[in-house]
């Protein structure tokens, strides 16, 4: 006997969902990547630029790219943004993102006058493109790289695309690779899923706004 | 004869059928062509919005119970038990409450070298061994009192192995783990997978709440809301601890990618 209508459409859903499932799981690895490569959107100078601009956090990375682009001529001077201190600097305990930067620069022979920092302290993306639209604007004619970790390029091109507006031709965004997880591994190591994750919600959120 | 009509208002008005006057309703005859009863589909649909709305009704009323409740996979709470070394790991608080603790009892406070970063390595930051020690002294511990380890870890998983080590070498030992409210599962966890059991019973993991949040609000705070998030994150790792990845550093100095040369 033939089961009724409602049995057989709960087979066909149960039987697509588990298809769907096998399929997601088997080609996980392909998708994650694809997911994370696709957060990252690295765009190239062709021409040395007047000022790197390095966001904060990550200062693993990030300042040692801006400081490699001055040493080989890509770039003329650096700027950092002072961002909010945390508990252990709020301590005495660590130094100021600032003093960090400085000597950090310092230790990397960047001279003390092509180092820049920019007016205010700043939390998230968006205040940092606030203070970067406001300094990039003083000039019609320089050019500005803008050094962030790679995973998060796609956000910075469209928070940059906003904040900045017509001045946005003169700034281009670099990605620089994190240590230990990339695009293609993220999803296996426990601080790739952290910062990888969080950059799709901030993403999905600001799309949302 | 005309066919018999199958609508009971119809068959009312056949005239000369008995017992069938046009000013007489028919019960008997509607009752029989009467289906079960079916609710409209409009009104199954009003009492489905109903349901739905008290139970939105519900969760909004009851959102601090179930946000709380959210959390609960990530604390552990065994039952409290002496220690006589303190090891902390993370959460903003635990060295000033270890530094308390020992206050009441002679403690030993042991402090982990971990594998140095880039800016470590190059001393543009002092190494989080070094700073767990400034934050002890700064919350009044004796220097005598403290103890680094002297083996270089990479992670909790590693430290634990120390840790199970120290238990071998020394039979009077006790340790308390100190760590956020929130990590306590996931040490918890990797106690019990790295740990012998007879070892993993003089370990005492304490969950400490963070100065910015705690189980009940931490919704209501952008730290709470990455800390759970991150916590839930490290716990998956910590249960299923199957990546064979290599952990490897770039290379921040290599520009070929970002310029055209």
């Amino acid at each position: 006997m033939r089961p009724p209508r409602k049995t057989r459409r709960w087979r066909w859903a149960f039987g697509i969902s588990l298809t769907l499932g096998v399929c997601l799981y088997l080609t996980r690895c392909s998708l994650l990547a694809a997911a994370g490569g696709w957060l990252v959107t690295n765009e190239r100078i062709a021409d040395p630029v007047d000022c790197a601009i390095v966001l904060g956090g990550d200062a693993e990375t990030r300042p040692f790219f801006a400081a490699s682009l001055y040493q080989n001529g890509w770039c003329h001077r650096v700027a950092y943004l002072e961002t909010v201190d945390s508990p252990a600097t709020q301590d005495g305990l660590l130094p100021t993102h600032g003093t960090l930067m400085r000597s950090l620069f310092a230790d990397c022979g960047i001279p003390d006058q092509s180092v820049i920092r920019l007016s205010g302290v700043v939390d998230n993306t968006r205040d940092e493109f606030e203070r970067i639209g406001e300094f990039v604007n003083r000039t019609d004619t320089e050019t500005y790289a803008v050094i962030t970790s790679d995973f998060h390029t796609r956000r910075c091109r469209r928070v940059c695309d906003i904040a900045l507006g017509p001045s946005r031709h003169r700034v281009v965004i670099l990605g620089v690779p994190t240590d230990g997880f990339g695009p293609h591994n993220w999803w296996q190591f426990r601080g790739g899923v952290h910062r990888y994750a969080a950059e799709f919600i901030k993403l999905g959120r600001d799309l949302l706004r | 004869m005309p066919p018999e009509p199958q609508n009971t208002k119809l068959r009312e008005a056949v005239p000369g059928r008995p017992g069938n006057h046009p000013h007489i309703a028919d019960v008997a005859g509607q009752a029989a062509d009467r289906k079960p009863f079916k609710p409209s589909r409009f009104r199954s649909r009003r009492v489905r919005l109903l349901i739905a709305v008290g139970v939105l009704a519900a969760v909004y009323g009851l959102r601090g119970l179930l946000l709380t409740a959210c959390v609960w996979p990530l604390q552990a709470s065994g039952p409290p038990t002496e220690f006589n070394h303190v090891l902390v790991i993370g959460g903003d608080q635990c060295f000033m409450r270890a530094a308390h603790m020992g206050r009441d009892r002679r403690l030993r406070y042991l402090i982990p070298r971990w594998q140095p970063g880039r800016l470590v390595r190059r001393r543009l930051l002092p190494s989080r061994s070094d700073i767990a020690r400034r934050h002890l002294l700064m919350h009044g511990v004796d220097e005598t009192d403290i103890t680094p380890l002297t083996t270089t870890v990479g992670s909790v998983d590693h430290l634990m192995q120390i840790v199970g080590q120290q238990l071998a070498d020394n039979r009077n030992i006790s340790i308390g783990i100190l760590c956020d409210v929130f990590q306590a599962r996931r040490l918890q966890a990797i106690k019990e997978r790295i740990l012998k059991p007879s070892h993993a019973d003089r370990v005492t993991i304490v969950g400490l709440t963070n100065r910015n949040y705690a189980r009940n609000n931490w919704w209501q705070s952008k730290l709470g809301l990455l800390a759970v998030f991150h916590s839930y994150i490290d716990l998956y790792f910590a249960l299923a601890p199957n990546s064979t990845a290599q952990w490897t550093e770039s290379d921040p100095t290599d520009i070929s990618r970002s310029v055209v040369r």
